[in-house]
């Protein structure tokens, strides 16, 4: 299936969840959040919450900033 | 002996505290940061693009002995940085926050309105709000009543390094405030930040004037000692300004006879 994450298609398995991103991108857990329609997917959640084809997902991170 | 900074029952060696924008590399704003021996560090949030999904800046900064201070920068409104607070909570696993909101991207002043809104909600949410605001003596009780840790006025626009061009409006907020200010934006050279302390500020926040100098760690360094020297002076009492006549300081009795 695709998703849409930060509004570039990524590809995952059928039946991925928020956490399947992380390792999908081969990145750190750490330091990172995730929000799918508007609303934040708690850490606890990620390995639960199941992916769709098409959902828009938002990932953040770390930025430099004052 | 100093009087320790103390902001959600967390203590503070350091009055100092850094942004970390606009640094030319990670390795100097890591340097800079310890030089500047600040315990309080604001970062901001982005989106992950693909590109770049392992540039992870965090690393450079997560130290014991720092807190992490992340900032809502891009949001317009209450309602939008509830959500980035949100986020901020899950990526760094803190509930501090430095709250800004300023919607106009040429002068980013802050929303007054706005601001209170989100402080409010904020702290009913349990986030430890530190709110960027105008040097309005009005809002900061404001800010102060609805359980906002700090208040964060402004010395001038962010970046412009102008230094305290709200002085008569910090010294209000200052004398009236019971949580500590933080005289945060436009402070653009060590001798601002000495000066804000000497006020009374409790702590300045800074970051283009170290980040854009020719040295940011020597600056850092230049910083760290203002804003100490600073704290002194304003602890230790400064004299009163006398209406203009020269006061002697030395024995006015002509001893050549």
């Amino acid at each position: 299936m695709k998703i849409k994450l930060n509004g570039e298609v990524l590809e995952l398995q059928d039946g991925a969840t928020v956490a399947d991103i992380c390792t999908k991108l081969g990145i750190d857990n750490k330091g990172i959040a995730f929000a799918i329609d508007s609303e934040v997917v708690v850490r606890d959640d990620w390995e639960e919450t199941k992916l769709t084809d098409g959902v828009e997902v938002m990932m953040i991170r770390a930025a430099c900033g004052g | 002996m100093s009087e320790k900074l103390i902001i959600a029952g967390r203590e503070f060696n350091s009055r100092l505290f850094l942004g970390t924008g606009k640094f030319s590399s990670n390795d100097l704003m890591k340097a800079s940061i310890s030089a500047s021996e600040t315990e309080m560090v604001t970062v901001a949030m982005k989106r992950i693009s693909l590109s770049d999904a392992n540039d992870d800046m965090l690393k450079h900064i997560v130290k014991d002995n720092i807190q992490l201070l992340p900032n809502t920068s891009g949001v317009r409104d209450a309602k939008e940085a509830v959500f980035a607070a949100k986020m901020s909570r899950e990526a760094f696993g803190t509930n501090w926050l430095k709250l800004e909101i300023h919607p106009d991207p040429r002068y980013l002043l802050p929303d007054s309105i706005e601001t209170l809104k989100a402080t409010e909600e904020l702290v009913k949410l349990g986030f430890v709000v530190l709110p960027y605001c105008q040097a309005d003596p009005v809002l900061c009780k404001r800010l102060e009543e609805a359980g906002a840790a700090t208040v964060m006025p402004l010395a001038a626009p962010i970046g412009s390094n102008k230094g305290l061009r709200t002085e008569d409006f910090l010294k209000i907020i200052i004398e009236q405030a019971n949580v500590p200010v933080v005289v945060d934006a436009g402070i653009g050279a060590p001798s601002h930040a000495a000066a804000a302390m000497e006020l009374g500020a409790d702590a300045c926040l800074v970051n283009t004037a170290i980040a854009v100098a020719g040295d940011p760690v020597r600056m850092a360094v230049a910083f760290r000692d203002a804003v100490k020297c600073g704290r002194e002076a304003y602890e230790a009492g400064l004299g009163a300004v006398t209406a203009g006549e020269a006061v002697a300081s030395s024995p006015l009795t002509s001893f050549l006879g």
